[in-house]
């Protein structure tokens, strides 16, 4: 990442029991996200709608960039302690994809509960990760049109959404495009 | 290698020892799973994962301990050094390569994702963000040469790796403490080496 650089020490063994798990760049991390997903379109978007609804941010260190949601209006982004370790896109991309899911309810797809196994527990599901994963193409598809750079298109490929990416490049409609992201999920 | 699932008690006995002091990320004993693992390269120390699966995506997070200290796994490799010098490394030719395994499944490097390949031709179909793989932590690649120089127990290891998503012959070294360095010296084309 590009200022996630700056004053990053080394890294201290984190003992747990009375930690917060906090990155300790927690607010670059949160700034060089937002500036990233201010110069796209969609990420204006998103941003706006975080504004507006007093969605709330917390970064804390992880294995993986990852992002978790807790309760109606925290995003929780999960971050590597070594920055320099961090793709700045994959990281934006995950702001993003959580604040999408924070966006959900508000558009009519429904916060799914694990574990309801009823028919509509599971279509409540399947609809969650299928609008999030779409977004995820959009979010990279704005991403490779505004630098060229393909090494967050190669991420989306290697998680096995290279047809639905392409798909949404193409324009294909939803429906096109859930049969799409269905075939591939059903066949892991 | 096989995880075994913590019963309810010591369950709510870890997330009592690791449950964050702030309110925004939490683990209840009904919806949350704690499970262990044996690692060879470690006597007293075993891997812990506490999972929260009432959340979508489900949440994980792994933890060094001996059953009283839980140590954060981070992305980096201070938790792997602090223990390496706290409680000591078992590093010889038998544990080398899961501790290989070990290493880059949790570590974030700066040149990117590495995993040891079990042939060249696996970096055709590997699928990167698949766990289960990850964890493999006994998988040997093919080939592999494995030397230890006498003098200062340093392992230094050939093997092929994927590195930043290039199949590559790499040698890695593997110090008696545990440090470990990633040296790609050619490109590989699979099937043809």
């Amino acid at each position: 990442m590009n200022d996630m650089l700056k004053e990053f020490g080394d890294s201290h063994a984190q003992m747990a029991g009375s930690m917060d798990y906090q990155h300790p760049q927690a607010q670059i991390i949160l700034d060089e996200c937002q500036g990233m997903l201010g110069k796209l379109p969609e990420g204006k978007r998103l941003l706006a709608f975080a504004q507006e609804n007093g969605i709330k941010y917390q970064v804390i260190t992880g294995k993986v960039p990852d992002f978790h949601i807790s309760g109606s209006d925290l995003l929780v982004l999960v971050c590597p302690a070594n920055t320099k370790a961090v793709d700045l896109d994959e990281m934006a991309c995950n702001m993003g994809m959580g604040i999408r899911a924070l966006e959900q309810p508000y558009i009519g797809i429904p916060r799914p509960h694990p574990g309801n196994n009823t028919p509509e527990g599971i279509h409540a599901i399947r609809r969650h990760f299928l609008d999030i994963t779409i977004e995820m193409c959009k979010i990279v598809s704005e991403i490779y049109d505004m630098d060229n750079k393909s090494k967050i298109v190669d991420l989306l490929d290697k998680l096995g959404h290279r047809e639905l990416y392409e798909a949404y490049r193409s324009g294909k409609s939803k429906e096109e495009m859930a049969d799409i992201y269905f075939k591939s999920v059903n066949a892991v | 290698m096989i995880w075994h699932r913590l019963d309810r008690e010591k369950t709510v006995s870890m997330i009592a020892r690791v449950k964050p002091t702030t309110q925004s990320i939490t683990f209840s004993p009904a919806t949350s799973e704690a499970k262990c693992l044996k690692l060879p390269f470690y006597e007293t120390f075993l891997l812990y994962r506490l999972t929260n699966f009432s959340s979508l995506p489900t949440f994980s997070m792994d933890f060094l301990s001996d059953g009283d200290t839980y140590f954060y796994m981070d992305g980096s490799d201070a938790p792997i050094q602090k223990i390496n010098a706290q409680a000591g490394l078992k590093i010889s030719k038998e544990t080398v390569i899961p501790y290989l395994n070990f290493y880059y499944c949790f570590v974030r490097l700066p040149e990117g994702e590495i995993i040891l390949l079990k042939s060249p031709e696996e970096a055709a179909i590997i699928d990167l963000y698949d766990e289960d793989r990850r964890e493999e932590f006994g998988a040997v690649p093919t080939p592999i040469d494995i030397a230890q120089d006498t003098q200062t127990g340093t392992f230094s290891v050939t093997a092929p790796v994927l590195y930043d998503g290039s199949p590559m012959e790499a040698v890695i070294t593997v110090t008696k403490d545990g440090r470990v360095t990633t040296t790609p010296k050619r490109m590989l084309t699979m099937g043809l080496n």
